[in-house]
């Protein structure tokens, strides 16, 4: 649900500058990753950044509405404290859960599979969190990576890869900053 | 499952629709088929659902068809396309057979205005690819049809912008929707029911 609670922690963050970096990621990525969420039964997802939890507000919310849940992992202790105090005020700490640590060495521990990740993490682990998350997902899953058109530069390579994987179908959306979406197509590279 | 025998037919239709564009077929002629990077993104879209019911208003010669099948297959799914255009529907029926996939798609001859309101069936996923001016109306038509968590996908709001800048604009004001703008090829509205209208 995209109830007042969340609708109210969103608006609060978006207030003083509704674009990156204040905002993990601005409002119409938000709005996206809720719409692509949203219709799945059971969405298990895995957000790879989870900042102060504006884009874990919209992928939780979106979750919530068919069962899913959100496990975000955020390293640093002070931006994972506004993330704690941003998630109980809009009401979801029963669907977002926060892993604190650094994501390369926590992503290979993470027990299940999801269904959906979301990488917003420093260009340069793209390629490594992208190897480490793709055993944990099975056909159809979706791996979402933000900032392929702001950052191209860095993340040319990430796309090419994806594009270039016969076991995904990837397309780069010009949403916000640029999201690659790679659907996985068969379990193993 | 994006399979060979899909592939073979998706690159063949993408090859006729470049031909077509190329000697300058006249616009109601051509089949006017969604870009590939659209039918990637639809693949995308519907490929993680299970058991995902789509609808398409504008089935066309099947090219988006074909996307759409492809990725519901995965989970059981199903493709039920509206075409009006006799010429369209013949071309349709032959490249979903060629392509193998029509135990997965159907596809309901006649005018959308006459078939849809005959039909009863709830919807995850409306694809809405029609005559512009039409885009409201099929809309409203389908809005019944579709329960919360459900995703209304609308094509060339950009490079339609009139008149489908309005659709764009109802869809967002409407507080029963999340509602975003993705600017792919000609440009996607998505909308997410939030609650029943």
């Amino acid at each position: 649900m995209l109830d007042s609670r969340a609708r109210g922690v969103l608006a609060r963050l978006e207030r003083a500058t509704p674009q990156p970096p204040a905002v993990s990621v601005p409002p119409e990525t938000g709005r996206f990753l809720f719409a692509l969420i949203a219709p799945h039964t059971g969405c298990e997802v895995l957000e790879l950044g989870g900042g102060k939890g504006y884009s874990t507000i919209w992928l939780a919310a979106g979750a919530r509405l068919l069962g899913g849940t959100v496990r975000s992992i955020e390293r640093d202790p002070e931006i994972a404290e506004a993330w704690r105090e941003n998630i109980g005020e809009a009401g979801l700490e029963e669907t977002a859960r926060l892993i604190e640590g650094d994501a390369l060495d926590v992503t290979p521990k993470l027990d299940g599979r999801f269904d959906l990740v979301f990488i917003d993490a420093a260009d340069r682990f793209y390629e490594k969190l992208f190897q480490l998350v793709r055993p944990k997902l099975g056909v159809g899953a979706l791996v979402v990576a933000d900032n392929v058109l702001s950052r191209r530069e860095f993340l040319a390579a990430y796309v090419d890869a994806r594009q270039a994987d016969p076991t995904l179908v990837s397309v780069t959306v010009p949403v916000g900053e640029g999201l690659e979406l790679s659907v996985v197509l068969s379990e193993t590279t | 499952m994006l399979d060979d025998r899909v592939r073979a037919v998706l690159a063949r239709l993408e090859a006729e629709d470049a031909k077509e564009r190329e000697e300058g077929v006249a616009r109601e002629l051509r089949a006017r088929q969604v870009a590939r990077t659209t039918g990637q993104f639809l693949f995308g879209l519907v490929a993680p659902q299970w058991d995902c019911e789509v609808l398409e208003i504008g089935g066309s010669r099947g090219y988006s068809s074909i996307w759409l099948g492809a990725g519901v297959r995965y989970f059981g799914g199903r493709v039920l396309s509206l075409e009006a255009d006799p010429a369209k529907v013949e071309a349709w029926r032959l490249n979903v057979a060629e392509a193998g996939l029509e135990e997965t798609v159907e596809l309901i001859d006649g005018d959308a205005f006459e078939t849809l309101p005959q039909i009863q069936d709830v919807f995850d996923v409306v694809f809405i690819d029609a005559e512009k001016d039409d885009y409201e109306r099929l809309f409203q038509l389908a809005r019944d049809k579709v329960e919360p968590g459900a995703l209304f996908v609308a094509d060339n709001v950009l490079s339609h912008a009139d008149p489908l800048a309005e659709y764009s604009k109802a869809r967002q004001a409407d507080p029963t929707l999340e509602s975003v703008t993705v600017p792919l090829d000609r440009g996607l509205e998505l909308s997410v029911v939030l609650s029943d209208a």
